[in-house]
């Protein structure tokens, strides 16, 4: 009996773990977003830029285009108990463009780089205390402004 | 001790597993932001307020509604589960377990001037019914 005592941690630690990364998509880049002007950028401009959605949705005369990248991680522990964690955030921006394939509106989220490893226990979802920040817009179309515009390659 | 030998035999092998998994998806729309937000703003505002969607949703009606769906998962599932391998090709299992996948969300609605006219709670899956 003490011998079967003595074997129980010796299982405890011979437990799996495993860890796991997954994604879907290029993170989205707040950058490019910011170069959007509603009522001049045209849909094919947007496309030229951020290339192809991952959905388009009609609506009536309107559309609205969707860009996303999903980023996940899996934390397990295998073995005598199952321990696991699947976290996924998401980068996401919708872009709503008019009858006329002139942009109107458009949004974008960025919390795909705040996926986490984890346990059960810990707590991911805090809207106040852990929401992303909202990347300072302003300041990324200014310094998008200043950057010099790529060099031109000479026609061989 | 044959007992307890057969007990840790299992527990080495994986036949017996008490399993605790949490998944999130998505972090939930702040209250906050959501308290902010009335009938009749604007779709610009409502955008800058909770960021963009995970879904956006045509209404069903032909009017040229539309929703903007924001999804979100926080879910634990505490379960065990016993698995007896008899053979290669037969290996009954028993899982039971509490709790289920739920995604919770909020539907913002809005009419042809892009006015917000409904705002939606509950299960995302049962969100949308009407519109």
């Amino acid at each position: 009996m003490r011998r079967t005592l003595l074997l129980l941690p010796l299982i405890t630690l011979m437990a799996g773990c495993a860890l796991g990364r997954f994604s879907d998509n290029e993170p989205l880049d707040p950058k490019l977003m910011v170069q959007l002007a509603p009522g001049k950028t045209t849909a094919k401009q947007a496309v030229e830029l951020l290339g192809a959605p991952a959905q388009v949705v009609q609506l009536d005369k309107r559309s609205a285009y969707f860009y996303e990248y999903i980023n996940r991680r899996l934390t397990g522990v295998i073995s005598p108990l199952l321990l696991a964690n699947n976290d996924a955030r998401s980068d996401r921006m919708w872009l709503f463009f008019d009858a006329d394939q002139v942009l109107t509106h458009y949004a974008g989220t960025f919390e795909g780089a705040r996926v986490r490893w984890g346990f059960p226990w810990t707590d991911l979802h805090n809207p106040d205390k852990q929401r992303a920040p909202k990347p300072d817009l302003e300041a990324l179309a200014q310094e998008v402004s200043q950057e010099p515009p790529p060099a031109e390659t000479p026609a061989g | 001790m044959r007992a307890a030998a057969l007990l840790a035999l299992c527990l080495c092998s994986g036949c017996i597993y008490v399993q605790w998994s949490r998944t999130s998806i998505n972090e939930p729309v702040s209250d906050t932001a959501l308290a902010r937000i009335e009938s009749g703003a604007t779709l610009e505002y409502c955008l800058e307020q909770l960021g963009a969607p995970t879904n956006v949703w045509r209404s069903r009606r032909g009017n040229g509604h539309f929703g903007l769906a924001y999804g979100w998962l926080d879910d634990t599932t505490v379960g065990l589960s016993i698995s007896v391998p008899f053979t290669e090709l037969f290996a009954p299992s028993l899982r039971l377990s509490k709790g289920a996948s739920k995604l919770k969300g909020v539907v913002l609605w809005f009419d042809r001037d892009l006015k917000l006219y409904y705002v939606q709670r509950g299960l995302l899956t049962e969100l949308g019914a009407g519109f």
